[in-house]
Parts: structure tokens; sequence; C-alpha cells
């Protein structure tokens, strides 16, 4: 077992295997080894233990196979109910997710931010974040032009 | 990018620390947008309050959802303008590049859209992967070699219009050329292969090597861009050897080619198949509706209805929605469909019912053809379900259980019904007077004048064709058998007949009395009246003599004139009368039987030497005269021979 202590002081004690899903604690423990001290995390229990048991991501992965590394696109019924959240608490996970190096959490939480943007023309996503257009008409249609260029030129 | 790929991701650098290693798009140097609001921390903050719920706001706008029918502890989880500005203002640049990962590329077009800043991330060459990423994660393969990443993301994901008329709507990907295009333009504005568009240079004209795309098959187009380029290229090189190397070249080009357009093509396939899916069950309310009926135990009578055939449920307009069944459109729709599955409960619980007492109408039917007393009370009532009938109804069917019923039943129905035949026989006669041969009835129903003895009395059509109650009408559709309650009421007592049997049987001696004992006796009986002027004599037999007309004078030759029988069976009679097969009960000509049994019945019995005798004797249990009822078991021991003219000495 390992106690796990938030912010705010409160103690939670869980298998070493569940803990264990988030990289960063696994990598924590193997440098401390076995101890009584406990570690001061946020708390993601409830996620690790759903997935408990699945299977990690590989340790030796790289920061150039990070990048075309497969990710997960579909989020589980589960997931999506862990996922659904106000925003604050959303980048709050991505965050945390990050931080405790839960690729799986990482993903879910992308992916549902991504979701907001789906489907979603220019002038929404400018909405959405909040964001002026700063292109002149003449330079969308010059970029449209450029995209189309081998249509274009048939 | 992504430290959290670091093995060790104690780095103080990836801590998740508003006051220390935080890193956003804004921090990289150029400011990502103009805001819009001075603070997003400002938004936040109100954002909090609104979800305070002692907060005055927060109550004025809780007042505002209970107008709207929203219940007070709704969940609110909308994309509410700027509801994602604090990604790019809080979140690390490292972790918003990874949301952009996990988009789509035709949302990343539409993200570059949107202003300078992104366009000029996402269409840096640095930032590639994410483009790669986004296209990995929806499967679709890599651009062709002639294509980035933007541009493949373009063809396939943009606004689909048709490139060369710039209309929206039926255009197709040309895999091959990379464009869209409607099969009107790919028709008229594209060469077709097999025109000018081969006017190349002999040496490779006949090769393949220009590209070509089949629209609509025999259409197959090229395109001149391709055709001037490739003309060109071609003169510019001077050696045989610069040229042969060309050709092999772009064959090999035009093969990897035609590769990617067929692996493109492949996924678009799939990706329209997957969409279409999805639209199915995204547009369909029908299983949320369900689920959320399931909460109110209504789940089960949902599901039926809407496993049914044309069912109302499925087809409701509320079934149908391109959104997501909220729990407000829920409060608002569920009275009519609840509605609706009651008034279908109703309807299924009457045709279940229905259709349990029509299954055990068919099952009485089964397992007692022979007696059509299906109408008769004590099975009506089980039918119908008062006393017994609730123990059937709620049993499995079973012939068992109804044969357990039947047996009481019909000893009750037969007396009564017996009863009302020896009434019509006069009063003072009783149930054991209806075996005499003398009980001679005859129907006399419309063009019918058949006669009847008893037994088979029970199984004459005319008697079951009365008055049927209207709740039986539905049962009796479907079912042969089923037929109105058997009435005596269109049999008579035939005084005449009975004269005529009753000379018969004082002719037999007296120990013939019965039905049966005549059977047994086999008189044969020759009309006097029906006698010929060149000496033929008219021999019928009994009870055949009871068609013949009763006032024909009769002499009745007992059994002891067995020689007499024996002449009469060797003068075969020569007539058209027909014969009822006991196998089938069809009809059929006298001298069509021995064909009528070879080859439906394959029953060979005939003598293939003297093909034209037939010997009915011989033959007896394959046909009977059709005269008295037709059921097969009841058919009586008919007279060996057919009536008929004999020139007997």
């Amino acid at each position: 077992m390992v106690t796990l202590v938030t912010s705010d002081n409160e103690k939670f004690n869980a298998e070493k295997e569940v803990v264990e899903r988030s990289v960063l604690i696994k990598n924590m423990l193997e440098d401390v080894g076995e101890s009584d001290q406990p570690i001061p995390l946020p708390m993601f229990l409830e996620y690790c233990e759903h997935h408990r048991g699945e299977p990690l991501p590989a340790p030796d992965a790289d920061t150039s196979q990070d990048d075309t590394r497969k990710r997960t696109t579909d989020i589980s019924e589960w997931d999506q109910k862990f996922i659904t959240v106000d925003q604050e608490m959303l980048f709050e996970i991505i965050l945390a997710a990050n931080y405790l190096d839960i690729k799986s959490l990482l993903d879910v939480g992308c992916k549902t931010v991504a979701n907001m943007i789906k489907g979603k023309t220019p002038e929404e996503i400018r909405k959405l974040f909040n964001i002026v257009n700063d292109f002149t008409p003449r330079r969308r249609c010059a970029q449209i032009k450029k995209e189309n260029e081998w249509a274009e030129d048939r | 990018m992504a430290p959290r790929s670091k093995k060790k991701s104690t780095d103080s650098t990836r801590k998740h620390d508003k006051t220390t290693g935080k890193k956003t798009l804004k921090d990289e140097g150029k400011p990502l947008r103009k805001r819009a609001r001075a603070s997003t921390q400002k938004s936040a903050s109100s954002k909090s309050k609104v979800q305070n719920v002692d907060d005055p706001e927060n109550e004025s706008k809780k007042k505002l959802n209970m107008k709207k029918g929203r219940p007070d502890d709704f969940p609110r989880f909308q994309e509410n303008p700027g509801c994602l500005e604090r990604l790019l203002k809080d979140i690390p640049s490292e972790m918003v590049l990874e949301v952009f990962c996990s988009a789509e590329p035709g949302d990343l077009l539409c993200l570059s859209r949107t202003s300078k800043q992104f366009r000029a991330i996402l269409m840096s060459k640095r930032f590639e992967y994410i483009w790669r990423a986004a296209r990995q994660n929806i499967g679709l393969p890599p651009p062709p070699h002639d294509l980035n990443e933007p541009q493949f993301a373009h063809l396939v994901f943009d606004d689909v219009y048709c490139y060369i008329c710039k209309r929206k709507g039926r255009e197709n990907i040309l895999w091959t050329f990379r464009a869209r295009v409607c099969p009107k333009c790919a028709a008229s504005a594209l060469p077709d292969c097999d025109s000018s568009y081969w006017d190349q240079p002999e040496e490779y004209c006949l090769l393949d090597i220009l590209p070509s795309e089949s629209v609509h098959c025999p259409l197959c187009i090229g395109s001149y861009k391709y055709a001037r380029e490739f003309k060109a290229e071609f003169k510019a090189l001077r050696s045989e050897v610069e040229r042969e190397e060309w050709m092999s070249r772009k064959e090999e080009e035009l093969k990897a080619n035609r590769e990617h357009a067929q692996l493109c093509a492949q996924w678009f396939r799939s990706t329209l198949s997957t969409r279409s899916k999805e639209l199915d069950a995204d547009f369909c309310y029908l299983n949320s509706i369900i689920t959320r009926f399931d909460a109110t135990g209504w789940g089960e009578e949902a599901r039926l209805m809407a496993n049914e055939y044309g069912n109302k449920l499925s087809a409701h307009r509320f079934a149908w929605q391109p959104k997501k069944l909220t729990d407000i459109v829920w409060e608002c729709i569920k009275g009519q469909l609840l509605d609706l599955l009651i008034r279908h409960k109703d309807d299924r619980l009457r045709k279940e019912e229905a259709n349990s007492r029509r299954k055990l109408y068919a099952d009485f039917s089964n397992a007692y053809r022979r007696i059509h007393i299906l109408t008769y009370n004590p099975i009506d009532n089980i039918i119908w379900c008062p006393g017994p009938g609730k123990t059937v109804l709620s049993d499995p069917y079973s012939s068992s259980k109804i044969s357990k019923y039947l047996p009481d039943i019909i000893a009750e129905w037969r007396p009564q019904k017996t009863q009302e035949l020896a009434d019509l026989l006069g009063t003072g006669a009783t149930v054991s007077d209806l075996h005499l041969a003398t009980s001679v009835f005859k129907c006399k129903a419309y063009y019918c004048d058949t006669v009847l003895l008893y037994p088979g009395i029970f199984y004459h059509d005319c008697c079951l064709r009365g008055y049927i109650p209207p709740r039986l009408q539905a049962w009796k559709r479907g079912h042969r058998s089923a037929a109105a309650p058997w009435e005596t009421d269109v049999i008579e007592f035939n005084q005449s007949l009975s004269r005529v049997s009753k000379k018969v049987v004082k002719a037999c001696g007296p120990a013939t009395a019965t039905v049966q004992d005549l059977y047994d006796a086999n008189p044969l009986i020759e009309c006097k009246t029906c006698a010929r002027k060149d000496g033929s004599r008219y021999f019928t037999w009994w009870p055949l003599i009871l068609s013949h007309p009763s006032y024909h004078t009769i002499k009745i030759h007992p059994s002891s004139s067995a020689a007499l029988k024996s002449e009469i069976a060797l003068e075969f009679p020569s007539s058209d009368e027909r014969l009822t097969c006991s196998h089938c009960h069809s009809t059929v000509l006298k001298e069509n039987m021995r064909l009528h049994l070879e080859t439906t019945h394959s029953i060979h019995l005939m003598d293939r030497q003297n093909p034209l005798v037939l010997d009915l004797q011989a033959i007896q249990e394959h046909w009977y005269f059709p005269l008295l009822p037709e059921y097969e078991s009841q058919k009586p021991s008919m007279s060996l021979f057919e009536p008929g003219y004999f020139k007997v000495e």
C-alpha cells in the first residue's frame, strides 16, 4: 500500500498497482524504494482504480516517437462520464495527467477538448477561443487560392 | 515537445504549478492572439460565482432555467463562447499542441484559418507532426508525394465543392488527380482518355504513363495538365537512355499514385460507412428514449414497441433528432411518448389475449378435429376464460392439457346431440334407434339432398353452416375445421327412404336390423322399374339404393344369391361414374382411378398385362362412392360394385 497526500493534507491509501498507472509515481516509487513516507500528490485514484491492470505504455518511448505515437482516439463510456466536468476541472485534469504522466488520461482530456473544436468553422473556433480574426478578406482569398493551387492549374 | 515523454518525469520544470514553470503559447514570444477580455481569470472567477448556489446571480439564472423548464440540477457542459480561452492562456504550450494532435486534420485546417498566429504555427514545418498525428488518428493514408499535409487535408476535409464549377453537392474526389470534381464537370471539362488526351509522343503513347481515373464506368478521364507536362518533359530529354529512364520512372510513379489512390478510396469508403452508422446512432433518439424509459419502468414496453415493424415509436419525430437527448428535451417529450406506450400496451395485451385464445382454439381443433364441437358452450367457456379456462390459458399449451378436458366435454356434448337426432325420428324414438337401418336422414339444404345415416351424419358439412357467434368469427379464419356449431336444423328424417330401407331389412331376414347388419349382408338389389326392354336389368346395392328414386319398385336378392353376384362382377359396368379416392378424397373418373393411384399415390395394383381391366373388388380399400360423408375413417364399407345395368339370365 502507498499513502498519497493531497495538497490540502488529506491522506489516501492505495494499492501500488493502482498508483503505478502514473509513470511519475512509478518512477518515484522506484527511486525512493520501499518507504513509509507518504507521497504528496493530487488524487486520481478513481481513474487509476478503474483502469487497473490495463497495459501501460512502453517506458522507453522517447521524444521522437512520442510525436507519432498511437493516441487513444475512442473514449470509453466510463471515461466519457469521468471527463464530463466543467471546463476549469477539465483543464486541471489535463495538467495533472501531464504532471503525473498518465498518458491515457491525458489523451482522454485532449480528445475531449479536441472534440469541442471538431466540426466547427473558423468563426466558431474564434468564438470558442475568444480570439479576433486578424486576416484581411484579401488574404483569405489568397489563402484558399494557394490551397487550391493544383486544382486551379488543371 | 512534450516533456511528459521523458523517462523521469520528476523534473521540476514539468510540475504543474501556476506560480513556477508554466509555459504557455503566449510565453513563447509573440502574443498568441488579441484578447477579447482583459483576463480569463476574471471570467473564470465570474463563472465560478455563477455556480455558487448562494449567489444572487445564480438565483436569477435558476429562475430563468425554471422558466425554460430545465431541472435545477441539470448538468451544464456547454461550449460557451470563450470557454477554451484558458487553454491558450494557462495551459502549457505543449499541452495545447497535444490537444491539436488529438484533433482531426479538417479541424486543424479550420484552426489555421482563425488567426495569423495559429496559421503560422500550424503551417510551420516544425509542427508538421501535429498534422501527421491528426491524420493518423483517423487512419487516413499519408499524403501523396506531391502534396503536403495541409494540402492533403484540404483535399479530403475542406468545404466540399467542385473545384471546377465551385458548386457544392455531388462532387467526387479524384484521388489520382488530387481534386474534387462533380460528375458533370468530369464528363465535360476533363478530357476523355480515348480522345486527344493521348496526343503524346509515339515513344510512350501506348505505355501506361499518363494518369487516368475512372469516374463513371466506362468514362475514364485524364488531365491536360499532365499531358502537357509529360510531353514537355519528354521533349526536353536528349538521349535515348534518358528517355528510357524517364519512362520507367513515370511508370513507377503512376503505379505508386494508383496504389495511393486505391488506399485513399478505401479509407474514404470505410469512413463514409462508419459515419453512416454513427449518423444512424446519433440521429436516433430511440435508444436514449428507451434507456430513459427504463428508469420509469416502461423500458421493456418501449423495447417491445420499437422492435415491432412499422411501430409508431420508431417512426415518431422525437425518435429521430440530430442531437443528443438532453434532460430538457426528455422532460418535454416524455409525456407524449408515455401516452404512446400506454396505448401500445393496451393494444398488445388485447392482441396477446386474442392470440392465446386463437391458439387454444387451434389446439382444441387439432386435438379433436373430427367433431366440430368447438363452439359448444363448455369449450367456448374455456376459450373465453371463465372457470377452468383460466387454468388452461395460464398454462403452457399442450395437447395433453387439452385432452384432459375434452373427454368430459365430449361425454356431455354427444348425448345431447344424439338425443336431438333421436327426436327427429319421431316421438317415442330412443338413441338406440339411430343405429337402425331404417333411421335414414336426408339433408334439406339447398342443392344437397344427401342421404345421411348415423353416425356419419355428424360429419355432414351442411350441419356446420349455421349461425356463428360474432366473437368466434375471428377464430374461424385460417382454420378449415372451424365452423358453426353442429346443428340438426338442416336435416330431417326421410319417411320414404326409411320405407325402402325397411324393405331391404325385411328381405334380409330377422337377424338384420342395424346399418352395420346391412353392410355385412350386402344384398343385391334390383330395380324393376329401371329394367330395359332389351333385357338389361338394373342392379344396385345398399345403401346406394337410398339415392335411387324411392318410388321405384325394387326386388332384393339376399346374400344367398352369390352366383348371381359373381356373374355380375364379371360384367364390368361401363359408365362415367365417379369414384372418390380413399387416400386423397378427390373425385376421380372410374377409368382414371388406376392412373390416379399410380401417379399420385404410387400404388401399382393393376395388371399391366391387361390394363383395361379394373378389378374394383380387388382394390376396394382405395376408393369409395361419394354418397355418404366423405371422411375416410367414417367411410362405410361400400358395396363391391357400382350400380348399373347388367344382362343376367
